[in-house]
């Protein structure tokens, strides 16, 4: 029987700088790991500890993922001090990822804020992966200044995609700046969506979840149709040492992706 | 017996305060006290599947494997908790090997409950004095060295088996003579927790879904000294911590038992946490045995066994607890 606590080695091939926090590591496992988008993988420093990733590359890759990680604890600040050519390890993949297939002919509606835009732009290369199957793909994201967004240079190239929108704000402008100014909200009053026929996609900051599920209730859309990818402290990925408990569910089994109709009612969501 | 040659055998051995589960030996198996192992032993079950700490990293050299067990004399209570346990841990496609290995490889041989300690509840929560379930053998004391045996399992069949020559055909009077015995024990728990007005735990899961009472859940909260026993000590608890190491230049990853009532269990990088105060986590451990797991298995996570009430070092009687949230409602 295969042990699920014992990782893969993967060699990180490439590291990209995208804000001075964040950092794209490019990871070529031993064996190709298999995921579903919005799946997530324990990533781990040998010897230091783990922590979990969605990663940020599509699955259609299959000899690399890429995951995007901020400097945010322990195990990230490890993670950061790491240079190409070494070893990690990774395990996975863990949870249930994005119902593609329930998207099909309908507009999907991607809400991201910060390193939130991490799992979402794996989900957004999985959906212009077949971008004919769906009715409008629009990506509203946000990020606290112009230097905080990640993914710099995939925008140019996604805005010349023709089956996409593109709607970037950021908290606080510089001189150059020439997009919206202010939280990633404000995005979607300028988005006209058919709410019958429409889903919407939320990763970012608990605070950046929590007023866009608001905001995206007020302007109609129901809880069943709105998709959150959730934060919890996952550890064994298999929903058996506690650590993730969101209500009755553990995010690594359950989630991480839910509806918000399925968690609205759990105490303490968007911590 | 031909036991000792190819199982490690445990019994509960007296201690001050009850009973402890040993390895039995040719010597020491004469002091290990069946005829009067009254009640639940102060050790629960789950040290034999999910141990404080083992090494859950590939070894190539051991594997996975574990010597055969026999465990000897285990109570209602903690047969109840296997169930838990087997959810959480043999799971679908889930399966944690290790558990899995320990369990296959271990006997249980149960008995019957003899008397009962002041919290012992297990009435309460849909169980007895007396097995029902997952055991390979239960043994009822009827007289002294006369036990009427019980056969649970195919493994216990083999058992019984191999060693005919132990064992005779039970008469219809020993059969009569337990469901005495037992309904007798069964009144004795239930009287004890007389007291408690338990309106019992169904209910008592519709009712804490819809609280959210941070005040009353702070003021039942205020004796916690954050120690962890009751976590510690309770035979379904089964959360873990994995921590990462290097000896001599090999990497390991170790399991050990966490406790969800201590700060910092469920913090994420960066600082959140939404369980960051004391009646939260408090609060957690109720939500988690009386309306998540019933809600995802269909039965409590809890046994009744008394445990956590008997190691609480702020002597918080979780009957009065569950009384006080089901009354307030």
């Amino acid at each position: 029987m295969k042990n699920p606590y014992s990782f893969t080695q993967a060699k990180i091939e490439e590291i990209i700088s995208e804000t001075p926090e964040i950092k794209t590591f490019v990871l070529k496992p031993k064996e190709s790991i298999p995921f579903a988008t919005g799946q997530f993988i324990e990533l781990t420093v040998p010897g230091v500890g783990e922590a979990p990733f969605t990663p940020s590359s599509s699955p259609y890759e299959v000899n690399k993922i890429e995951a995007t990680i901020m400097r945010a604890g322990f195990v990230t600040e490890k993670i950061h001090q790491i240079e190409e050519g070494e070893i990690v390890g990774i395990r996975g993949p863990y949870g249930k990822g994005y119902p593609i297939e329930k998207f099909y002919n309908k507009e999907v509606l991607i809400v991201g804020g910060g390193v939130g835009l991490a799992p979402l732009r794996s989900f957004l290369l999985t959906l212009l992966h077949e971008v004919d199957k769906f009715k409008r793909i629009i990506l509203c994201y946000g990020a606290k200044t112009p230097q905080d967004i990640v993914y710099k240079k995939s925008f140019p190239e996604w805005k010349k995609l023709s089956g996409l929108e593109i709607l970037r704000s950021v908290d606080k402008a510089d001189e150059n700046w020439k997009e919206y100014e202010g939280v990633v909200t404000i995005l979607l009053d300028e988005v006209k969506v058919n709410l019958g026929e429409s889903v919407a996609i939320v990763c970012g900051p608990p605070i950046m979840m929590k007023f866009a599920t608001k905001k995206l209730i007020e302007l109609g859309h129901e809880p069943k149709n709105i998709y959150l990818s959730m934060e919890r402290n996952m550890s064994c990925g298999i929903g058996k040492c506690g650590h993730c408990a969101l209500g009755k569910y553990y995010v690594c089994k359950d989630g991480p992706v839910f509806t918000y109709e399925e968690i609205k009612d759990i105490p303490e969501i968007w911590v | 017996m031909g036991l000792f040659s190819e199982y490690d055998l445990y019994g509960p051995k007296g201690v001050e305060g009850g009973w402890t589960y040993q390895l039995l030996t040719k010597d020491n198996i004469a002091q290990i006290s069946y005829e009067n192992y009254k009640y639940c032993s102060i050790d629960p079950v789950k040290i034999f599947f999910s141990p404080v700490k083992e090494t859950v990293t590939d070894n190539e050299e051991e594997g996975v494997s574990s010597k055969k067990r026999v465990i000897i004399g285990l109570k209602s209570c903690d047969l109840a908790a296997i169930s838990i346990l087997d959810r959480v841990f043999l799971s679908e496609d889930l399966i944690d090997p290790f558990y899995k290995e320990k369990r296959e490889n271990t006997i249980l041989i149960s008995s019957d409950c003899l008397d009962a300690k002041e919290s012992c509840f297990c009435t309460e929560v849909g169980g007895s004095p007396f097995p029902e379930q997952n055991f390979d053998l239960n043994l009822t004391l009827l007289l002294d060295n006369e036990f009427l045996v019980e056969v649970g399992s195919e493994k216990g069949k083999v058992l019984i088996e191999a060693n005919k020559t132990l064992f005779s055909e039970a008469k219809e009077e020993a059969v009569q003579k337990r469901e005495e015995k037992r309904k007798g024990m069964k009144a004795k728990v239930k009287e004890r927790n007389e007291v408690f007005s338990h309106r019992v735990v169904e209910s008592f899961q519709d009712i804490i879904k819809v609280k959210d009472d941070s005040i009353l859940w702070k003021e039942l909260s205020e004796d916690c000294v954050e120690c962890g026993a009751c976590t510690n000590i309770c035979p379904t608890c089964h959360c873990f911590l994995l921590i990462d190491s290097i000896q001599k230049e090999k990497f390991f990853k170790d399991k050990t038992w966490d406790s969800c009532q201590f700060n910092g269990f469920s913090r994420m990088a960066g600082g959140a946490d939404p369980h960051d105060e004391l009646w939260k986590r408090f609060r957690n451990r109720y939500l988690c045995k009386y309306s998540y797991k019933p809600e995802n298995f269909g039965f409590l996570a809890c046994t009744g066994c008394g445990r956590c009430i008997d190691a609480c070092q702020g002597k918080i009687d979780k009957r009065e607890v569950l009384n006080k949230v089901t009354s307030s409602q």
